[in-house]
């Protein structure tokens, strides 16, 4: 699965550069990743570019703070820029990889907060804002998501919920469903390992 | 340690961030000794992943790019901690007026050795703080963070620090049970820890005089549970 991001122009001076930005347009997220890590800074802004409404809206839906979102967002590309060397081809996407740095960043800020007892998130879908640029390719993949984990039953699907968008640990979790923790760690287990299934399932269709 | 039935469960957790840090300390240890584990965690990370894709993107602002190719260019030495509006006003300014440093605002002249030492402090800070796998912590009474890697290297950023009262020198404590250890003397705004922070730890910030001492005189002015 990839997103496939329309690039914004960027502003360069040199011709030669726009060259290579055009170059850099067809390279897979994992070999743009590649290019970053021998301090390419023009791939930053490439994979800034395929992944940076998606990187804001995450944080967004964990933090509801505009400031502490674009905070876990720039700590999480400098994480990027500084450890693309951490990234192992062959254990994942360079999508996956960067989408949890910044939920780990966005998750620690929001973690820090004085969390009123109704801050954790809206289940339901917010109003987008951003524009018209977004591919198709990209409502069809969260469509799809929307999907998978609607077809959880409501226990798992909340405990996964609550904790990825909410940034509640399992013990967390715990106090707040009034269950035992290890019944929260099982669950949280099983829900996943189903979406997994899920999902393996519909990318093979 | 745990055992591998234990550990397997928490996988999720792990891939989700959201295991408690007793858990997450015992599944790592787990995780360097057993393949199976790694194999399952890599495959829940991609669906955790997945997870990220069911949200709907938001534009971030234009400025964000500018920000993060700057600091990119410049080597990613130079984080600029943006000013945290959660922490800005009311609880800051009665913090710092009530630890009279409303009147320290005296901007010392700083010799160029004193300002190269105080640079190469921050980039020590910085690149702690910019690894991804350290922990973040925000200090208390302050726009800084204490940053904690899984090794238990620690570093102390401020956004903006005031220059100590003449004679004087900001402090960091590391403190385990209730025994307060010197960890270091800021010559910036940022320093990397001389002792390792482990979980339970607290570490604290003091003004104390120009080089230090072996025991805290004064009231912690930050301070954050590692």
């Amino acid at each position: 699965m990839t997103v496939l991001t329309p690039p914004k122009p960027l502003v360069r001076s040199a011709l030669g550069l726009a060259a290579m930005d055009r170059d850099l347009r067809t390279l897979s997220d994992e070999d743009v990743l590649a290019r970053v890590t021998s301090g390419d800074d023009g791939a930053l802004a490439e994979l800034y570019d395929r992944f940076g409404s998606l990187a804001f809206g995450l944080a967004m839906r964990i933090l509801h703070d505009r400031g502490l979102a674009e905070d876990a967002v720039q700590e999480a590309f400098i994480g990027v820029w500084r450890h693309g060397k951490r990234f192992e081809r062959g254990r994942g996407s360079a999508r996956s990889w960067i989408l949890t740095l910044v939920h780990r960043r966005a998750v620690d800020l929001v973690r820090r907060q004085e969390r009123q007892p109704d801050a954790v998130p809206d289940p339901e879908p917010r109003e987008r804002e951003g524009g018209a640029d977004e591919a198709a390719l990209a409502r069809d993949e969260r469509a799809r998501v929307q999907a998978a984990l609607a077809q959880l039953p409501d226990d798992q699907r909340a405990a996964l919920e609550l904790a990825y968008y909410g940034g509640l640990t399992q013990s967390e979790l715990a106090a707040r469903l009034n269950e035992p923790l290890g019944t929260i760690k099982s669950r949280m287990f099983n829900g996943l390992r189903r979406l997994h299934g899920i999902l393996s399932v519909e990318e093979a269709r | 340690m745990i055992e591998h039935a234990e550990a397997q469960v928490l996988t999720a957790g792990y891939a989700l961030d959201a295991l408690d840090a007793d858990d997450r300390r015992d599944f790592e240890r787990h995780l360097e000794t057993c393949a199976t584990c790694r194999a399952e965690l890599d495959e829940l990370r991609e669906t955790v992943g997945a997870l990220a894709l069911g949200t709907d993107p938001i534009e971030p602002p234009p400025a964000l790019r500018e920000r993060i190719l700057a600091e990119a260019r410049r080597g990613g030495e130079v984080v600029p901690f943006r000013t945290r509006r959660m922490w800005q006003g009311v609880a800051a300014v009665a913090a710092a007026a009530a630890l009279g440093f409303a009147i320290l605002s005296v901007i010392l002249a700083r010799s160029l050795d004193d300002e190269r030492s105080a640079r190469a402090d921050e980039r020590a800070a910085l690149a702690v703080a910019a690894d991804p796998d350290a922990r973040r912590i925000p200090l208390s009474n302050g726009r800084g963070s204490l940053y904690v890697t899984p090794a238990g290297r620690a570093a102390l950023t401020f956004a903006e620090l005031r220059p100590p009262p003449k004679g004087k020198t900001y402090e960091a404590w590391v403190i385990e049970g209730s025994t307060p250890r010197p960890a270091g003397l800021f010559k910036g705004r940022a320093l990397v820890l001389e002792r390792p922070v482990r979980p339970g730890t607290q570490v604290a910030v003091t003004v104390e005089r120009a080089g230090g001492v072996e025991r805290p005189t004064g009231r912690p002015i930050f301070s954050a549970p590692a």
